[in-house]
């Protein structure tokens, strides 16, 4: 795109589009890295789950002490609604994968970010000069 | 200084929110007070209604959030309590894990109270203090709901009366 060509107005315009762009780009950054977060957090619990009597939640806060049939044996939400049997290497490899996928997508996003970011500096350094042209014009 | 017009009374809503004056004539209104302090004063009374409807909104969607789990939680002790032998149960493990465990039969359930408070409950206790938090939390709604249709109708009458005097001001200017 020829900025230069462009005038203050114009630039302004594509000030706020490259703002919106950034502001959707960061949100979903954020998205990913708390789905991370979860899916870490999924990998502890299933290291430290063994036959040990434990307080079972049934409701958010209704809890009974109960004890795991089989330690070894998960249900995975691998989508909304499908739920896989694994074991827990397979459920702790599951999550792994995710997590890696996901990270890879937040990798990708901050440099379209950072892209952004760099392009908007240049409007705004264009849009600098042409205000101060303009001005000097004006004397 | 300017003094406090009475724009506001004491109403009958059973939470002390005062109700809005509705003023026959906006003329005597400005005359008395000048139409700048009016229109500040109105604004403000205007603002504050509108705050306190975002605030219970707000509440209300928390109790309509809270209303489904204490139901959820009470039809569970009570089939705890009906059954005789342990039972096998889902549960969430965390947000995407899910295990089978066995649960014998405790004569007394765990609820958890908020603020990292947790007390052990026999199982008519813990029926007892759901019943009760179900009924708290439904009076709750009912009187928020009630608090918020009387506080839309507030709001609308303090907008007629934000639009009156404005457009007296308007109409004296223009006259002048």
């Amino acid at each position: 795109m020829e900025l230069e060509s462009l005038n203050p107005q114009q630039l302004g315009i594509v000030k706020e589009q490259l703002d919106e762009e950034v502001e959707g780009l960061t949100n979903s950054f954020a998205n990913l890295r708390h789905a991370v977060t979860k899916y870490k957090a999924s990998k502890i619990a299933l290291e430290n789950i063994d036959q040990r009597e434990i307080l079972v939640p049934l409701t958010a806060s209704l809890y009974v002490p109960g004890r795991i049939i089989n330690p070894n044996q998960f249900m995975v939400e691998i989508g909304t609604g499908y739920y896989v049997e694994k074991t827990r290497a397979q459920s702790s490899e599951f999550c792994t994968r995710k997590m890696n996928m996901l990270m890879e997508n937040m990798d990708k996003i901050s440099k379209m970010i950072n892209q952004k970011k760099r392009y908007l500096d240049l409007v705004q350094e264009i849009m600098r000069k042409k205000i101060q042209e303009f001005q000097a014009s004006q004397r | 200084m300017s003094q406090t017009i009475p724009l506001s009374q004491p109403s009958s809503n059973p939470r002390k929110i005062p109700s809005v004056v509705f003023f026959e004539h906006v003329g005597e209104l400005v005359a008395q007070y000048g139409a700048d302090p009016l229109l500040k004063q109105l604004n403000e009374l205007y603002s504050k209604y509108k705050f306190m409807e975002a605030q219970l909104q707000r509440s209300k969607q928390v109790l309509k959030a809270k209303l489904p789990d204490i139901t959820n939680a009470l039809e569970m002790v009570e089939y705890l309590q009906s059954t005789q032998e342990e039972i096998k149960v889902d549960f969430q493990l965390s947000d995407c894990i899910w295990t089978k465990a066995e649960i014998p039969q405790t004569p007394s359930v765990a609820l958890w109270l908020g603020a990292n408070v947790m007390l052990e409950y026999p199982h008519e206790e813990a029926i007892d203090l759901l019943r009760k938090n179900l009924a708290n939390a439904e009076s709750a709604l009912e009187s928020t709901d009630e608090d918020l249709k009387f506080l839309k109708e507030q709001i609308t009458t303090s907008e007629v009366n934000l639009s009156r005097v404005y457009n007296y001001t308007v109409i004296s200017r223009q006259g002048k």
